[in-house]
């Protein structure tokens, strides 16, 4: 890495202390550096996770034509989509089922068929298949802010470890940086340009300072086997130790060759009723089953994630054909228990609906936090350009990345909605699709922002995603017949708090577009020019806003 | 930065050698391969010259070095 020469250039903003750079200067370096280096896709990271918080909400919007069944038992629920697996794919290896709970009205099926995994959604109340439009709902968002797409899956990891661990060292920079953390908490200097935009950077980074370091370290436990896995290749140097080792971690079970003799499998309540009896006030979110139908069929039942923090598994497997426990795993060790909270923490499957706005809305500042953060780095330079109309390439370039990171980036995952919404049901690779859109979507926005001058830019993009999220709910209002009006009528919460939710963004983002446009520098005369200190101001007192509980309409 | 990863990662090894179940030293010592790494980072950047920072990693790297020679041997199947 070439950052300690880049410290030296970067360096020579004005210290206040004339002597070499004390260590706070050197922090503050570093700082800058990690963060710039790997912000926009940090930023990305930030905002697809973020949304991943209501992954299974955004599942079912995603779907609008699924009306399932709500209030099954799991028992039935699972007993009802056995018999139908055993119709339509009779000697598959494995079954997958994720159980309906609160949060998902379908159980998500996966199964080996003829032509390799295939999976499906299904009514819990019938056991059928339900036909629903081809898209990967909100996994797209959740996959892509820990592996990116069209990048092989390992590499995308690697990726977005680089990145995390690159956050991590920001955070514990800033801190150092930071020493009046608390002072200056309660200062915030309106309308000051460069000022106004550290600050709002600071208060936005303190407020939620625990949940960033949290959420980005655990993060880093999620992958960590990945990322370092030196002394797990000490300890276990074959695969097949290995693979005993992260089994520890979770509830699956290796397929296995079928014995060959047919035997009916017992009917899948029966053990999830067993397992929940084992449990006493556990409810189960999963089953695999394997070898269906012969004599040595097997059957997982793994408890819920909502009902532990950690998310280490607690299991039983039982004999398909007897129904004997044969296994039967409550817990784990001191450390591996460590572990399953810190990724508890990451994932949130655990917290309730309150909890869960919180994540929310603390993983929206961090969202902002990173944003701040990288128009300051334009703003804090621009003053002290040679010529501010004209800046250098390295400076145009950070500019335009950021505009394409953060207002691009909106206009792309709102186009996306759009186009699961639009792109005609029949299409061919239809999910695909809804995806390469979201890229291509994200592409003309980066080509826009090139071609565009800067504050132009950002405002017509702004403006671009305001539109965008406004006018979704009011398509879904006319063109579907589960429109904002009906689902609030029917209390259909999934529906109407995502259409909610989109309104309350275009306003946010409205804001920061009024503000950006409306704000005159008045600062200094010689800076009048410069686009991205009035934008610095305006965004810095619009990104505020998202700190507060006004998005959850 | 490299010697960085290095250094965290010879602490993930060493935590290996921590009594208890293997697979506990294995947890231990990659969830704590990241603070190693913070720290790594920050002291490299803290000291005045690249001498310096790289001294620094030697000496911490040493001990852990040396725990993994003597005491780390893979789990007998």
């Amino acid at each position: 890495m070439s950052t300690p020469s880049a410290t030296r250039e970067a360096s020579s903003k004005p210290s206040k202390a004339p002597r070499a750079p004390g260590i706070r200067q050197t922090m503050s370096d570093v700082h800058t550096w990690t963060g710039l280096l790997v912000g926009w896709l940090l930023f990305a990271m930030f905002l697809t996770g973020t949304v991943s918080f209501f992954r299974d909400e955004l599942s079912q919007w995603m779907r609008p034509e699924v009306h399932a069944s709500t209030g099954v038992d799991p028992a039935d629920a699972a007993n009802r989509v056995g018999d139908t697996l055993q119709r339509i794919s009779p000697n598959s290896p494995v079954w997958y089922i994720g159980l309906p709970d609160a949060r998902s009205n379908t159980a998500q099926v996966t199964w080996r068929g003829a032509k390799g995994f295939e999976n499906g959604v299904f009514d819990p109340g019938t056991g059928e298949r339900l036909e629903a439009r081809a898209t990967r709902g909100a996994d797209f968002f959740y996959a892509f802010h820990f592996q990116f797409h069209y990048l092989p899956v390992i590499w995308g990891r690697i990726l977005a470890g680089i990145c995390a661990m690159f956050m991590l060292i920001a955070i514990v920079t800033g801190v150092i940086v930071h020493k009046k953390i608390f002072v200056d908490f309660f200062t915030f200097r309106w309308g000051k340009g460069q000022r106004s935009w550290l600050d709002a950077h600071n208060v936005l980074s303190v407020f939620g300072l625990p949940f960033y370091a949290m959420i980005t370290y655990t993060g880093l436990v999620t992958l960590m086997a990945l990322y370092v896995p030196w002394g797990m290749q000490a300890q276990y140097p074959t695969q097949a130790d290995r693979a005993r080792f992260n089994g520890e971690f979770s509830a699956f079970m290796p397929m296995a060759k079928p014995a060959g003799e047919a035997a009916p499998l017992l009917p899948l309540a029966t053990f999830v009723r067993a397992a929940e009896q084992h449990w006493q006030d556990g409810r189960a979110g999963r089953v695999q089953v394997i070898n269906a139908g012969d004599t040595s069929a097997r059957v997982l039942v793994a408890r819920r994630d909502a009902q532990q923090i950690s998310n280490n598994p607690s299991y039983q497997i039982f004999n398909g054909v007897t129904g004997a426990v044969l296994r039967t795993v409550d817990g784990v060790r001191p450390a591996a228990e460590t572990r399953g909270v810190l990724y508890g923490l990451h994932i949130g499957r655990f917290a309730d609906d309150t909890l869960r706005w919180l994540y929310f809305l603390c993983s929206l500042g961090g969202t902002a936090m990173v944003g701040t953060g990288l128009v300051m780095w334009t703003v804090k330079r621009r003053s002290k350009l040679p010529d501010p109309t004209r800046p250098h390439i390295g400076f145009r370039l950070v500019e335009r990345l950021n505009i394409t990171s953060i207002a691009g980036l909106t206009i792309a995952m709102t186009g996306m909605l759009w186009l699961n919404r639009l792109l005609p049901l029949g299409m061919a690779e239809r999910a695909e699709w809804e995806i390469n859109g979201f890229f291509i979507i994200w592409g003309v926005t980066l080509l826009h922002a090139i071609v565009r001058p800067a504050k132009r830019a950002w405002l017509e993009q702004l403006w671009a995603g305001v539109a965008l999220l406004a006018l979704l709910p009011v398509f879904n209002l006319l063109a579907t017949s589960r429109g904002l009006i009906d689902s609030l009528r029917n209390g259909d919460w999934v529906f109407a708090g995502v259409d909610l939710m989109l309104l309350a963004l275009a306003a946010l983002l409205a804001d920061i577009a009024r503000r950006t446009a409306r704000h005159r520098p008045r600062v200094k005369p010689a800076k009048r020019t410069a686009a991205a200190v009035s934008k610095a101001t305006a965004t810095a007192t619009s990104t505020m806003s998202t700190g507060e509980p006004r998005t959850e309409a | 930065m490299f010697g960085g990863y290095g250094l965290a990662s010879l602490a993930a090894v060493a935590a290996t050698a921590l009594p208890g179940p293997p697979s506990e030293g294995v947890l231990i010592g990659m969830m704590l391969s990241f603070v190693v790494y913070t720290c790594a980072v920050i002291w490299v950047f803290a000291v005045r010259s690249a001498w310096r920072a790289w001294a620094g990693l030697l000496i911490a790297a040493l001990p852990l070095a040396l725990v993994i020679w003597t005491l780390v041997t893979p789990v007998k199947p």
